[in-house]
């Protein structure tokens, strides 16, 4: 079995991965927690109950999480993915394989460092790639979609590990909860079904496809309003 | 009554970033639209609004477009709109060069090496921002690509944020808001079934 190790941070995508990865009793070989101590953030009780309809706590933290359930971690005091302390402590770990959760877009000197990095996208790719996807995807086609890939030096090019589509969220709370569900939901299909050990990659055409920007507020919400048409 | 906010402040110096934007319903498209209420004493808006713009920004289409070395994003854009209007061909490899320079900085400069790396400290000519709202708008027209009707959407924050009454570019930005205003309009009554 190839090792996988997973870089979290205190946000709910993080939140729904690793609950969901315990959940389903799947074992991971390297933990490390990126966190630079900012504000707690607030849920109201309709997101609280929704997240956990959706398989996760959204009011716990990452590290209670991982304290709870007496999962060796490593803490780190800041949220930066290219921090050169974060650098040189993936160097010394036997985990192939990380699954990446956000900090920052992968400069080369962490992507030079012989580890790979899983990347879970909010579109199907080469369709979808950039920003606010899953927003433009339901204006567009109705639906939104994951592509978990690897992650490479260019913008959602890399070689695609699974594509998966899901129905539009029927409620308004998508960045908070229907993104982190789609992408946890499309991690654990990867991870339960050993794909990163297969190793059967798809590449990408990068001569075709759209590449999109943050999403207008206008345009936002006409996607939400549509969801809840 | 909430207050559209995505068009305040100095925009052009302390751009919008649009992320995590809150989600107020049904009274932020009102919002939206009202502040999209351009005070406009003329009643010169004519029906053709496509060609009557691309008349009023290039009145004169004889006009010596010669690209040099150094890109000088105003003529540029213009050879780019002439290319629409004369031969209806969209140069989308051009035109999202200024998209996405548009969309990484909020600021369109007044030149560029052929790189397209800025040489100028200039990003001030509003011109640059109607005609790039201008394309994005004729760009959505032919493709119904979301990726341009977003951009000129924050492109006509930026105008609405910048040019008052009595403005030389209130006319253009009238007839933008209008267009825009169309295809917002198209789009609710496509995507949104409850609309009345």
């Amino acid at each position: 079995m190839i090792k996988i190790g997973i870089i979290l941070l205190e946000n709910e995508r993080s939140k729904s991965y690793i609950q969901k990865i315990i959940h389903n009793k799947i074992i991971l070989n390297d933990i490390i927690l990126l966190s630079n101590n900012s504000i707690i953030k607030k849920y109201t009780s309709k997101q609280k109950i929704l997240s956990f309809q959706n398989g996760f706590q959204i009011d716990e933290s990452v590290e209670k999480t991982l304290r709870n359930n007496k999962l060796n971690f490593k803490k780190f005091n800041f949220s930066e993915i290219n921090h050169p302390k974060l650098i040189k402590y993936l160097i010394n770990l036997d985990s192939k394989y990380f699954i990446f959760s956000g900090g920052g877009i992968l400069k080369t000197e962490i992507l030079n460092i012989g580890k790979k990095f899983l990347h879970l996208h909010p579109g199907i790719v080469p369709y979808f790639r950039g920003s606010t996807c899953f927003y433009y995807s339901i204006l567009k086609n109705n639906d939104c979609g994951v592509t978990a890939f690897i992650m490479d030096e260019s913008l959602d090019t890399g070689n695609i590990v699974l594509k998966k589509t899901f129905s539009k969220p029927n409620h308004e709370f998508i960045d908070e909860i229907y993104d982190a569900h789609i992408r946890s939901e499309t991690l654990i299909d990867v991870l339960k079904n050993n794909l990163l050990d297969k190793e059967n990659f798809q590449k990408q055409d990068n001569s075709i496809g759209e590449t999109y920007f943050i999403i207008h507020p206008v345009l936002k919400h006409i996607a939400i309003l549509n969801c809840l048409d | 009554m909430i207050e559209y906010k995505y068009n305040q402040g100095d925009l052009l110096h302390n751009p919008q970033k649009y992320t995590f934007t809150e989600f107020e319903n049904w009274d932020f498209l009102d919002a939206y639209k009202k502040s999209r209420n351009i005070s406009l004493t003329y009643s010169d808006i004519s029906l053709d609004l496509f060609q009557n713009l691309f008349k009023f920004l290039i009145p004169n289409i004889n006009t010596n477009f010669i690209l040099n070395d150094e890109i000088e994003t105003e003529k540029y854009l213009k050879i780019i709109l002439i290319e629409i209007f004369q031969k209806n061909f969209l140069n989308y490899n051009h035109i999202d060069i200024f998209v996405k320079k548009f969309e990484l900085t909020k600021k369109l400069f007044k030149k560029y090496d052929k790189k397209f790396i800025s040489k100028s400290e200039n990003y001030s000519d509003l011109i640059n921002y109607i005609l790039l709202s201008f394309i994005c708008l004729l760009s959505y027209k032919q493709e119904k690509n979301l990726k341009y009707l977003n951009t000129a959407l924050k492109l006509n924050d930026t105008l609405t944020n910048q040019i008052s009454k009595n403005h030389k570019y209130l006319i253009p930005l009238a007839y933008l808001v209008k267009i825009e205003l169309n295809f917002i309009d198209e789009l609710i009554k496509e995507k949104i079934c409850n609309y009345d």
